[in-house]
């Protein structure tokens, strides 16, 4: 058995490596996108560009003013003269919040009277919205206690502390995340065409007649990829950890074993749409399109998984990506052990075992 | 050249249409994926589990503990009497926050001191955590600011002095801050983009796989005839799939069309073709299906982040900010979001459409060359 299974490896390598792009392509393309990723994933709004009508022209209203663009939130791009150029300033998405200070605001101050601001938003993109809000309330907040003789200060002091990502670095908390999802995105598509190319090619038949079983052409198909996709692991984990500095809190030895078992699992998948489509192009389709947008969207790397209708949360346990990124989380961030962990760890060995008992079901040795 | 062009098209055409089930799997999956991602983006967050350990037992800390529950956005679910249980049940991920009221809480503050509360945060999910401390900030605010006026009343004060200003909020174009409104136009440019590329990134790569490119090029096509040829029909069924997808956006998750429809369409058209062109451009340089697949991944991948599709482009580093000049999807991203939402038209949009248009004739002007110079 073991032979065979060596034989066919040895087969898929020579492929692999008489193709020199795609393999560079391969072994390099999760360390780019680490990169890129790397540096551009974050929800951090920050330079929202904003437009400001000043209507009271006085030393207070300059003052908030200039509180907006200290805090490094926002970025002043127009100062607009009247409240009839609000709609071109939103509409063109030149600004995308406009702040009206009204004429009598320094004279309300004064008279110790409520002061209204206007704040117009642009909500075609929520997320930016609500932060800006919060931002803007939290700014006017500080300038107005600012003003306040301080009394009493604050009778209740909300003391927090930030366990496990004390800086609340985003990257310490998305990196983990990616390159679960980098490394689902590839791996589904390297497998994609190993079985349906010898169809296509018509070496199926050569295949067929030899003595080799269908587990062991499986498995052969799959370690070449296994190997390539863990020393991709590797190249990225170390990128993390040296590049982006993120602590590994836990056992590396734990995230290498989970990362082979999950990568069996990604590996298989394509290696499943390979064995039941008739064409390349259907299998490519295939494994891009369940996987691509599902690793990143439904893995719980961007969006919280616990807020997603109940269907889709259904949808969910069948993305390897969701566990492992749980098990990466959990390793790097709190350094929690296998007993927090296997509640992810055995579903997704199940799931592993599950997709390559498929692939092995799916391929019949025969020609139709 | 016409009619020579003309059957080119309808052999292509039939070769499209021999394969159903790809075919299949091009137009039901962007519906399928649509109607699944357009649910998932939240930005707030509902049922936090939280811990909480009340020292005090007092009116006062029931009372905070109170408004934490009528926030909405959180579920107390424990209720410890001891510190150290705050690390099981945030190790284990059970807890998100505990929030922790020491004991003489109610007895500093009557005595007009103040007092302290404490919150742990489960940082690991760095943007859930910056919510929860909003969240947390928020009630401790209105909290503190009830304790603060009665102070004040008491001693005779006017108390509306301690909350001073009043924003007017007013939001536009989507009112109810909908995450739904952002997502749903977004996913659907991105659905487009990945069917345009996939549908064309196999079709020359392909006729060199099966050895019929040589008679391709025996024929009297020119390159570009052969491009068009490839292109035209692959524009159907990407018409065809936007169609689907503007349907279920519209009808299914309720997303409000401002704009024109047919500047929608037509300008989606251009962006499909930009797709398509890219996918031709990779059939171009491969050898074969597998490299043309890795170099797919290589050049759709990116896509996803530095489009603005999710993360705002804004924030990133500026050397990552001129990268997504080159994403054509960060053009059409502002068109759809523009059009759906905010209903604005060519004039605003232009900006977003010479870039859109200059891509998709230097794609498919670098594929006709690359063709050329193959025959050569």
């Amino acid at each position: 058995m073991i032979k065979h299974i060596y034989a066919i490896m040895k087969k898929e390598f020579i492929h692999l490596i008489r193709d020199p792009r795609s393999l560079i392509i391969s072994i390099f393309l999760p360390v780019i996108l680490l990169f890129i990723y790397g540096y551009s994933v974050s929800f951090d709004v920050r330079n929202i560009p904003l437009a400001i009508l000043d209507d009271s022209k006085t030393a207070q209203s300059r003052q908030l003013i200039d509180k907006f663009v200290h805090t490094g939130y926002f970025t002043i791009v127009e100062e607009l003269r009247s409240g009839t150029q609000f709609h071109d300033a939103l509409d063109s998405g030149r600004a995308k919040v406009v702040i009206n200070i009204p004429s009598d605001f320094a004279k309300n101050i004064q008279r110790n009277k409520k002061v209204a601001i206007q704040v117009l938003l642009d909500g075609s993109d929520p997320i930016a919205a609500s932060s800006a809000l919060s931002y803007i309330n939290g700014i006017a907040q500080q300038y107005f206690s600012g003003l306040l003789v301080a009394k009493g200060a604050n009778p209740i002091n909300l003391v927090s502390r930030i366990w496990y990502n004390e800086n609340l670095r985003s990257l310490n908390f998305y990196i983990p995340g990616l390159i679960s999802s980098i490394l689902m995105m590839l791996a589904a598509t390297l497998t994609s065409l190993t079985i349906v190319s010898e169809k296509e090619q018509g070496t199926m038949e050569a295949l067929i007649a030899s003595p080799i079983r269908k587990n062991e052409l499986m498995i052969g198909k799959i370690l070449p990829y296994v190997i390539i996709a863990f020393w991709d692991v590797i190249f990225v984990t170390v990128i993390g950890r040296y590049w982006f500095l993120v602590p590994i809190k836990g056992s590396i030895t734990l995230m290498l074993f989970c990362s082979c078992i999950f990568l069996t699992g990604a590996l298989a998948i394509g290696l499943l749409f390979s064995t039941i489509a008739k064409t390349s192009q259907e299998a490519m389709q295939l494994a891009l399109l369940t996987t691509m947008l599902p690793s990143i969207l439904l893995s719980g790397m961007v969006f919280p998984i616990e807020n997603m209708p109940r269907v889709i949360q259904l949808v969910t346990y069948l993305v390897p990506a969701r566990y492992f990124l749980r098990i990466m989380r959990g390793i790097f961030l709190k350094g929690v052990g296998i007993s927090y962990l296997w509640g992810d760890i055995i579903p997704l060995t199940i799931f592993s075992m599950i997709l390559m008992w498929l692939c092995i079901r799916a391929f019949k040795k025969r020609i139709d | 050249m016409d009619s020579r062009l003309f059957h080119f098209i309808i052999k292509e055409f039939r070769q499209l249409f021999r394969d159903q089930r790809m075919l299949r799997v091009a137009l039901i999956m962007p519906v399928i994926q649509l109607l699944m991602f357009g649910y998932i983006a939240s930005t707030d967050l509902k049922n936090v589990p939280i811990v909480i350990m009340d020292e005090d037992k007092t009116s006062l800390s029931r009372a905070y503990i109170k408004s934490i529950e009528n926030a909405g956005n959180f579920d107390l679910k424990y209720y410890v009497d001891d510190e150290s249980q705050f690390s099981r049940l945030l190790d284990s991920g059970k807890a998100a926050l505990a929030v922790h009221i020491p004991r003489n809480f109610k007895k500093t503050l009557m005595s007009g001191g103040s007092a302290d509360i404490q919150a742990i945060i489960d940082g690991s999910n760095s943007s859930n955590a910056t919510i929860i401390l909003g969240y947390m900030n928020q009630i401790n605010f209105s909290n503190s600011n009830a304790v603060l006026r009665d102070r004040l009343n008491k001693a005779g004060m006017n108390a509306a002095v301690y909350s001073p200003f009043d924003l007017q909020t007013r939001v536009w174009y989507n009112p109810n801050l909908k995450s739904l409104y952002f997502m749903v136009p977004a996913i659907f440019a991105q659905i487009l983009m990945m069917i345009s590329m996939i549908l064309t990134m196999f079709s020359i790569v392909k006729e060199k796989e099966n050895g019929t490119i040589e008679q391709l090029m025996v024929t009297p096509l020119r390159p570009y005839e052969l491009i068009l040829g490839k292109l035209i029909p692959s524009i159907s069924v990407a018409v065809v799939d936007s169609v689907f997808a503007f349907l279920v956006a519209v009808l299914w998750f309720r997303v409000p069309i401002h704009g024109s429809v047919v500047l929608l369409f037509v300008l989606g058209m251009i962006f499909s073709i930009t797709g398509l062109g890219i996918g031709l451009f990779i059939s171009t340089i491969s050898r074969n299906q597998r490299q043309a697949i890795m170099t797919n991944n290589l050049i759709m991948s990116p896509q996803f982040i530095l489009s603005g599709f999710i993360f705002p482009i804004a924030s990133m580093p500026s050397i990552i900010q001129a990268l997504t000049y080159f994403i054509p999807l960060r053009y059409f991203l502002i068109i759809v979001r523009g059009i759906f939402l905010k209903g604005i038209g060519i004039r605003y949009l232009w900006d977003e459409v010479w870039p859109m248009l200059i891509f998709s004739s230097v794609i498919l002007g670098l594929s006709v060359a690359r063709f050329r110079k193959k025959i050569e």
